[in-house]
Order: structure tokens, then sequence, then C-alpha cells
């Protein structure tokens, strides 16, 4: 099939979780012999927008990638204000503030209708990634009903996707690929409508290796143990949370355990004798810290799937999740490989188990890694996402239309 | 630590919080203080409630089952003390008693009052879930309509794309037919080389339609030229980058061309053509009345002839920086010889012979040059 994908970013060097996600599908629809293209543009920050890579079309481990000049950097003054009035504001919000709202986000990009018309008449399926950008805001309204598309929402319970400009937009696709079942839910849930969808969810590398003791000797660690957390240093990711709660927990539980955090800081934690704070790291490093973890802490609250944790499950470890975020407390309900600790003391808790019965520790990691092999092996995923996408074809240009509300 | 019961399954780790609870282990000062951070970092999303109106339906039941009673006390230790009471009583119990009847009957009205704020408030959700359903389906019957017009656009461009990219086959003899209609202007054929002189130095050069002496002229003065067919010129000018070309030469075609491609082919010339490059559109020229009687017709793929001002105006608006217009023949070949004479009859009907001559036979094309 001749394929198009729409993101707001696009690349190598592009950090973030549901453009990891494109680049890993589009990549291999190329290896089973897909043509692919993806409309993107120049960004590689999505706080500015500001234009990294040149514009036109180049080629990134065969995919074609075709980016356009974003017409102007976000402009952080006008839309925090409106942000707060959109998204954290009492509704109802004027659908004008809104528009607006979801212009100022960006990115807009230049001559973007024409290109992705353009690429809706020259392929077979458009398939857009992430519900918040104007991106897939603007692409599905002026596709719907011209070409067949499918949504990877990456949806996550959070304020902006309560904006009621996204209720149009969420009857468009032809088809929705999701990443969990709680997404089918929150879909539902949120937006009144009953999707039409297939759950794909995101592959994982079922071989990690590494070597612990190497990462052990680079940040001064012998034989404690130590809680790992792979991730953006940010309040809305839990980071916060997981640093009182852990500092609560040295304060009531003296020992060796440390806190190992491996990720770019959007706000610094304090300092702590027993939080390894080690910034941003290569897959080298990443796999070692993995392999050498007592267990993997996942504590955010907004995931739509949460790449880190199958990939932790998948180097053995256990995990502890966040269970006010249904995704992740259905990663553990579903593989039995940890607990969803809601609170403090369901973090203590879960912690003084995992420290004290190596044995339970052994078992979570045999059924986190029979999980991820099962579910999301990226054969197994890519034959989900093929037949997926086979069928949004087949479907034609027909919109997923159907309220959950009667 | 107490050691939980846990064995290879999971544990329910709940209900080891509880027992830790239970026995103290776990405070709940550090639960509600971490909670109030746990909770500022929770979206905040206000959810209608009704638990309101259950409380004012309880209040109501309770109020209407309560009844004000007075016990009247009659007995007392000191002495004479009960007759004190019974004579008071019996001043102030018919008091009471009406006292407590109007408080019964305000009582009464009250409760009758919130059964009927309840019902109306009952009344005024069910509404509400009724304009949430209807608006659902207002919300689908719009996506549904939105995505008709989006399909009717999407048919009405490709049936016009269809229409463009269709040519109109004369038959065994077509080409011989359509290098005719090019070549056949001699007049026009002098002027190519005079064009090609003008453009020499702005290579690369893209013909679209027209004469294949003028690509000759072109290339034999090495001016890298690519000539495409009228119908193929426009995609290939979408598909061509900024700043692609020196020149375009569009020869004979924008009369072949429904009147958007038009706008679209010189909109996108002013980006296609370098700065400093030039544009050439030569045309049929709707001033005069001979090319609507015959060569409009003449040609089965001519479809409108494109008035100077026109194009004129669509240089001008987009972008372009000179331009100017050059009329390619006299068309005097069409017209009526001069009455021989010299009085002022004579020259009065060869004015007016003229006048009509301009009229039918003005030149027939014309060449707008434009400068970028």
């Amino acid at each position: 099939m001749k394929l198009a994908f729409v993101v707001q970013r696009y690349g190598l060097e592009v950090a973030g979780g549901a453009e990891r996600h494109c680049r890993e599908f589009a990549e291999r629809l190329v290896e089973r012999g897909h043509e692919v293209t993806v409309l993107t543009n120049c960004a590689r920050s999505y706080v500015d927008w500001s234009d990294d890579y040149e514009p036109g079309d180049s080629v990134v481990n065969g995919v074609t990638v075709r980016r356009l000049r974003v017409v102007r950097p976000r402009d952080a003054v006008v839309f925090d204000d409106l942000n707060a009035r959109v998204a954290w504001g009492r509704p109802p919000v004027a659908s004008f503030i809104q528009r607006e709202w979801m212009r100022q986000q960006g990115p807009e990009m230049d001559g973007y209708e024409g290109a992705l018309l353009d690429l809706a008449r020259s392929h077979d399926v458009v398939i857009f990634f992430t519900y918040l950008y104007s991106t897939t805001f603007t692409g599905l309204l002026l596709l719907a009903g011209r070409v067949p598309t499918v949504l990877h929402p990456t949806l996550h319970d959070e304020a902006p996707a309560y904006a009621s400009i996204y209720r149009q937009m969420f009857r468009m696709p032809t088809l929705f690929a999701l990443s969990t079942p709680e997404e089918v839910e929150l879909v539902e849930r949120i937006y009144g409508v009953r999707p039409r969808h297939r759950v794909i969810g995101v592959g994982v590398d079922l071989a990690i290796e590494g070597q612990p003791d190497r990462f052990r000797k680079q940040y001064a660690l012998t034989t404690e143990p130590y809680l790992l957390y792979v991730g953006r240093l940010d309040p809305g990711k839990g980071s916060d949370e997981l640093f009182d709660f852990f500092a609560a927990y040295k304060i009531r539980r003296p020992g060796p355990l440390k806190l190992v955090v491996l990720g770019d800081p959007i706000k610094a934690l304090p300092a702590h004798p027993d939080v390894i704070v080690t910034g941003f790291v290569d897959d080298e490093v990443r796999n070692d810290a993995l392999l050498g973890a007592q267990a993997f802490v996942q504590p955010s609250y907004f995931e739509s799937f949460s790449m880190v944790v199958s990939e932790a499950l998948s180097a053995g470890l256990p995990v502890l999740v966040q269970a006010h975020c249904e995704v992740l407390a259905g990663h553990v309900a579903r593989s039995g490989a940890g607990f969803a600790y809601r609170g403090y003391a369901e973090f203590e808790t879960a912690v003084d188990i995992l420290l004290a019965h190596p044995e339970l520790v052994a078992e979570f990691g045999r059924r986190g890694r029979a999980y991820v092999e099962r579910e999301y092996a990226w054969e197994t995923v890519m034959d989900r996402y093929e037949s997926a996408l086979s069928e949004a074809f087949d479907l034609g240009a027909e919109i997923n239309v159907e309220s959950a509300v009667r | 630590m107490s050691t939980p019961n846990e064995n290879l399954s999971v544990p329910d780790l709940r209900a080891v919080v509880d027992r830790r609870r239970d026995s103290g282990e776990l405070s709940a000062d550090i639960e509600d203080e971490l909670g109030a951070h746990f909770r500022s970092l929770t979206s905040f999303r206000p959810q209608p409630t009704i638990d309101a109106l259950a409380s004012i339906e309880r209040a109501a039941r309770a109020l209407a089952a309560y009844h004000v009673t007075v016990d009247v006390q009659l007995e007392s230790d000191v002495p004479g003390g009960s007759g004190v009471h019974r004579a008071t009583g019996r001043v102030v119990t018919p008091q009471i008693d009406a006292l407590i009847e109007q408080i019964d009957e305000q009582r009464d009205t009250l409760v009758a009052s919130l059964d009927q704020f309840v019902a109306t408030a009952h009344e005024v959700l069910s509404a509400l879930d009724s304009f949430e359903a209807r608006r659902e389906a207002c919300e689908d019957t719009f996506a549904r309509a939105h995505a008709r017009v989006n399909a009717q656009d999407e048919a009405i461009y490709q049936l016009q794309r269809e229409s463009r990219q269709r040519t109109i086959d004369l038959g065994a003899d077509h080409d011989r037919f359509v290098e005719r209609m090019r070549s056949g202007d001699d007049v026009l054929a002098e002027h190519d080389g005079a064009i090609a002189d003008q453009l020499v130095g702005y290579d690369p050069v893209l013909q679209i339609g027209g004469r294949h002496q003028m690509l000759d002229a072109l290339t034999a003065r090495g001016i890298g030229t690519v000539r495409v067919e009228a119908p193929d010129g426009l995609g290939v000018l979408r598909e061509s980058g900024g700043d692609a070309f020196g020149a375009l030469v569009v020869l004979g075609a924008v009369e072949k061309m429904p009147a958007g491609d038009v706008v679209e082919l010189v909109s996108l010339a002013a980006h296609k053509i370098r700065p400093g490059g030039k544009l050439l559109i030569e045309t049929l020229n709707p001033l005069s009345l001979s090319v609507h009687s015959h060569d409009l017709f003449a040609d089965p793929r001519r479809l409108r002839l494109v008035h100077p001002e026109l194009l004129e105006y669509l240089v001008e608006s987009s972008g372009f920086g000179e331009w100017r217009i050059e009329w390619l023949s006299t068309g005097a070949e069409g017209r009526a010889k001069p009455v021989p004479g010299g009085d002022a009859m004579v020259d009065t009907l060869n004015e007016n012979f003229a006048r009509v001559d301009r009229l039918l036979f003005a030149p027939r094309q014309y060449l707008l040059i434009g400068v970028r």
C-alpha cells in the first residue's frame, strides 16, 4: 500500500513517545514492502516549533519525509493565557477561542492544506499521530470523507483533551489505532463516541542487552538496590511525586535503597543523597541501568501506552506504576508483573514487599517478559497494524460516527 | 515492618496496606500530607452531581416525619408546686398547642415546597440528559455533513482534473491537424527568433504548448529548454521547485485552459520563475471579432479567449514587477480595400471601413511579457 503519515515532528533526533512510535511504524512498514511518506515540519522542539531541519523531501531509513516550514514559532505568552482558559478554565469556552488556541498551539505550517490534499490524492490511507496538535485537527477535518484515515490519538486523560473542539474531530477518522484497551474507554468517555478501532499497541525489542556493572561503576553504585525511573522530570509525569514518596520512604526506612532517574529535567528535582539523576542517556546506558534495577517505577498520570514500561517488563523488571493512570494500571492487571500504587501508603508497602521477597521479584520478571512477548513483539504488533490499515482501506473514506449516547 | 503473608501470586496490596494501617504501622498523617500534593497534580474536571438533591430529599422526609411534642411538667418536689404547674399549664398549653399547629402547617408547606423543588430539579436534570443525547446526535449529524461536503468537494476536484486531462482526439489525422494549427501562422513563426533572442541567458526555460519552431529557435541559441504539452503544463509547474526557471513561455495554451487554471498558472509562475526572470504568454486576441468567428472554432481544443486586461491584472496581482503587451500581427490581411478617390465622401467612407476593419480584424494574437 501507499501510506502517508502526518505527525507534528519527525526525525532521528526528535525525542517524544508519539513521535518515536510514529517513526517505528513508518520504518517497519517500509521493511514490509509498503511505500511510506511522512508529512511533517522542520521543528525538533514542540516548545517553540523553531525550524531545525531543511524544508523539502528527504529519505530517512527508507521513509520519504516531506518537511514544511513552520509559519511562526509558538508565542508562549499568548498561548499560555489561551491554554489556561481552554484547557483549565470553566467550560463552556467559545468556539472561536478554542480555534485560536489550536492555531496558537501549532504547528502552523506553510502550504499545509495543499500538501495534505496532494498527499491524500496519491496515497491509499492517511495516518495521523497524536490528537492534540493542529496538524491532526486541521488535517482530519480536511480529509474526512475524501480518503481513508486512521488516527492514533495517543490519548491521555489530561485537561486539554476535554476541550469541546475535539468532539467533532473524534468523529472524523475512518478507524482508530489505539494503544491499549483503556484508551478505547477513554475515547468513549470523553467524546461520547463509540470508536471503530483496533488495539494495536507499540512493539518492544524483546532482547535487551547490557552490562549492569558498567552502569554501577559509572554512577558509583556498589551493591545497593535501586529503583529506576526513565522519563522527563516533569510534574505532569509524576516525577515530583515520586521524589516526595521516595524521600518519605527513606525517612521511614533508612537503608541502602537508591532511586536512579534517567531523563531530561523540565523541572529539576531537589538534591538528595539517595537520588541519582543522570540526565538524558543513550540506549546503551539505559539498557545497563534497566538490567541492574530492583524495580522500575512509572509515576506518570498521563500515559497512552508507556513504551518505557513495556521495555522494563521486557528486561524482566517488576514495575511499580501510578494506579491513577488507567493505562498503566491496565498493564499491571494484564501482566501480573508488579503493583499499581495509589498514594504513599501503597507505594511504601509495594517497595517493602519487593525488597523483602526476591522470589516474587523473579516471578514478576517472568510474567512481564511473557506479557510483552505475547502482546508486544514487533512481528505481532505489525501484523495487527497491517491488518488494521487494510481494514481502513477497505472501508474507504467512510467516517466513524457512532455516538455512545443514544 | 510486619511481614505480609504473600506468596507468588500477586498479593492484594490494598489489603496489606489496610492491615498496616490497622496496626498503626502506617500513620494517616503522611498519607494526608502527601495526598495534598498528590491531588494538586490531578486535572480539574468539574462533574455535574445530583447528590445535593438527594440531601434535600432526605431532609424533606426527615422534616415531614418530625412532630413537635410538648411534655408539660406537672409534678413538683416543691410544696404547692404541682398546683402552680397545673395552673400554668392550663394557661400556657392552649397557646403552645396553637403554636405547634402553626409550626406543623409551616412545616407541611416547607416540605411541599421542597418536594416541588426536588421534582422540578429532576425534570431539569432529565431535560439536560435529553439535551446531552440530542447534542451527541447533532455532533454526529455535523460530522456526517462535514464529511459529505468534503466528499462532494473531492468529487468535483476529480471531475475537474479528469476534464483537464481529457484530450480531444481528432482521429488518425489528429497529430497532423495539431501541427498545422501550430505552425500554420507564418507571421507568428517570424516572431520566434525575436522572442528567443530575448531569452538568451534565461535558461532553463519551460515551454508550455505551442510551436516546435519556438523550441528549435531556443535550442539553436543554446538556451536549455524543456517543452511540455499544454495539458501537462500545470502539473509540471506544481511539482517544480521555487525559482526553478529563468523563463516560462506559454504559447497557444491559455485559451485551452479552464479559467481557474489560467489564474493558477500565473500564480505558480510568480514562484517558479526566479527573480528577474520572464513570463511570456502568447494567445489569441479577443479584441478581434474575426478571432471570435474563426480562430476560436477552428481548433476544438480552444475553450475561451483570454482578455489582455485579465492577464495584466493576474500578472500584477501575482507580484510581477513589470509587464507589457505586444501585438503580434496587424490583422491587415482581412481588411477591406480602400475606395479609390480623394473627395470628402470617399474619405469618410474609407474612414468608416477602417473603423469596422479595426473591430473585425484587430491583431489575431498578442504576447504578454512579464518580468518577475
